[in-house]
């Protein structure tokens, strides 16, 4: 992936978490996944096209997932939620348009045109994410209300 | 052969009629059973003292690389050696605190400490079981094997440690490869993947034991690509020390592997360097350039040929893609800044001065693409004309190796310049025809 992507996901993931939850959050080392990842329980994608193509994944356990929803909900002064409900998956699906929607506007920024797909949130157990030869970024956050991972692969235009 | 394994043990049962103690009466052998990089060996019970755990024992300088050192046996001063090394296994990295199993052999020469991976059980067989080694394990092999025996669906091969260990005092440059070895490796395919190329049956050479070293303390794997390499320089070496190959601390591998690296590696490219690529490249490149080049580090190579590219090229479409597994230096690639007195004469036309110090020009900041990318995972490469892949194959395993080689014969035309580093021979990895020419060392696929 190129290296100028890099850093526009990062930040933004930082802060959007940090905004949205306000509450710490601790960026892990990054590192490169080969094709086929094993995905945590919820799933938020979101396809790239453009100058580029590729997607990016949000990836947390359902427990994380529900805190989290849970956190920016509170944010809110909205009730919070105990399972993952129609609320919950709408909320974890706009987090990863903040996130992604943010990078991209960085990106734009540095003269890299992307465009977006809107997001899907995928549930379930065992779940594994294949990418036909494309490696993917791992961005990991830890925060209180547990880890996710930004999964990025972006691929040049050939 | 299966008549020297050794005392038989007397039989512990009289005879009897039952099955069972029929099948006891035939355990006439006894062998102490251990592991070795996966694989079951055994040794004649009668030649092993004891079982130990070594632990503290002092380290001799100046000695075969499989001899760990001197060991206090309660008074008695034994010599401790790593029978992994010995027969080019993989040896686990060893931590100072951590007690390693082995066997005190009572030998006719004394005794002596080996370390194994592992030490399994005392397994009683009868000495008629026992096969004699196959054929296939050539002449020098055989010397040092008692047998083969199959107990409990496992197999043994039974070493003749008075063979190995009895010669090896006054024969020190045949140390024996390691009995079957081509059939462990067959059976455990990853293991030999990652460990450096043997060569044929039966010639250990000092190269071969320099390798694991190499590998363990710099990632340096020895293959065909640069084998040739490492046996020259093994005698410049031993030229240089008096004769000895004694190669084991870091700071010795950090040396050896020293000339290794090509020319101009971690700075731009040089006139003499730029000369003799120049002279490499096709003149119909109009149509549009593409260079891959792995293993870019801080970006001095991607963009010495991005500037050769577009000095002799003017007008080409030319593409540099450059990428690493080292996060730090790529990510600084892109905005590589540099001072005056660093850039040869030839880079001027195409760097300008920026906030930050002197820098290239967009020009070539547009033609150098910086990937953060790790070779040994499933990757597209960019149909190329150029590949420029100088010094990160060496330091993959021999299996990785093959794999990247048989991509790039598969991304590119006849007419692409591969240019590997100094020390590779790709011709002896792949289709590859050597096209070297001054300093550069180069290759077309055929």
């Amino acid at each position: 992936m190129r290296v100028e992507y890099i850093n526009p996901f990062v930040e933004a993931a930082h802060s959007v978490l940090k905004e949205v939850l306000q509450v710490d959050v601790q960026r892990g080392e990054l590192y490169l996944k080969s094709t086929a990842a094993p995905v945590l329980g919820v799933a938020a994608i979101i396809g790239l096209a453009g100058d580029v193509e590729g997607r990016v994944l949000l990836d947390m356990s359902r427990a994380t997932a529900i805190q989290v929803a849970s956190g920016m909900l509170q944010s809110m002064d909205m009730e919070p939620i105990d399972e993952l409900n129609e609320m919950g998956r709408a909320t974890i699906t706009e987090l990863a348009n903040m996130i992604t929607g943010q990078a991209v506007t960085k990106l734009h920024n540095l003269g890299f045109k992307f465009d977006l797909t809107p997001p899907a949130l995928v549930t379930g157990d065992n779940m594994e994410i294949s990418n036909a030869n494309v490696e993917a970024l791992i961005v990991p956050m830890e925060m209180p209300q547990g880890k996710m991972e930004i999964n990025v692969a972006i691929r040049e235009r050939g | 052969m299966v008549q020297e394994a050794g005392i038989r043990q007397s039989t512990l049962f009289g005879s009897t009629e039952t099955e069972e103690d029929a099948q006891r009466d035939d355990i006439d052998f006894k062998m102490v059973t251990f592991s070795l990089g996966g694989k079951d060996y055994g040794v004649d019970i009668m030649k092993v003292k004891e079982i130990a755990k070594f632990e503290s024992f002092t380290f001799v300088p100046n000695t075969q690389p499989f001899v760990m050192g001197v060991y206090n046996l309660r008074g008695d001063i034994i010599s401790l050696i790593d029978m992994r090394i010995m027969f080019n296994l993989p040896a686990p990295q060893r931590s100072d605190l951590q007690p390693e199993d082995g066997l005190i052999l009572r030998l006719d020469s004394g005794l002596i400490g080996v370390v194994v991976d592992r030490i399994d059980r005392v397994v009683g067989i009868s000495s008629e079981s026992i096969q004699p080694p196959h054929p296939i394990f050539a002449d020098i092999n055989l010397k040092y094997l008692s047998g083969v025996v199959e107990h409990e669906d496992r197999l043994y091969i039974i070493l003749d440690v008075e063979r190995i260990l009895g010669e090896t005092a006054e024969e020190p440059e045949s140390v024996p490869e390691l009995p079957g070895s081509a059939e462990a490796n067959s059976s455990v395919p990853e293991a030999r993947d990652d460990r450096p190329a043997q060569t044929g049956v039966g010639t250990t050479t000092t190269a071969d034991m320099v390798a694991p070293t190499l590998h363990s303390l710099s990632g340096f794997t020895m293959s065909d690509l640069n084998r040739h390499w490492v046996e020259g320089r093994i005698e410049e070496w031993s030229a240089g020390h008096g004769g000895s190959t004694q190669i084991t601390t870091q700071e010795e591998v950090d040396e050896f592997l020293a000339p290794f690296a090509s020319p101009y590696t971690g700075r731009f490219w040089e006139e003499d360097y730029l000369d003799a690529v120049r002279s490499l490249l096709a003149a119909d490149l109009e149509g549009g350039i593409n260079v891959w080049n792995p293993g870019c580090g801080g970006g001095y190579e991607a963009y010495s040929i991005a500037c050769v590219l577009r000095a002799s090229h003017p007008e080409a479409r030319i593409k540099v893609w450059a990428s690493d597994n080292d996060l730090l230096s790529v990510s600084a690639a892109p905005n590589l800044t540099f001072e005056k007195r660093e850039l040869p004469a030839f880079y001027e036309p195409f760097v300008t001065e920026g906030s930050r110090g002197l820098g290239f020009n967009a020009d070539i900041k547009q033609i150098v693409l910086f990937e953060f990318s790790d070779i040994t995972h499933v990757n597209t490469i960019p149909a190329c004309n150029i590949v420029v892949i100088r010094d990160i194959l060496s330091f993959l395993s021999v299996r990785e190796q093959r794999r990247v080689l048989a991509m790039v014969e598969e991304s590119t035309t006849t007419d692409t310049i591969v240019i590997s580093g100094s020390n590779e021979d790709l011709s002896r990895m792949g289709r590859f025809a050597d096209v070297s020419t001054g300093l550069v060392r180069a290759f077309t696929v055929q």
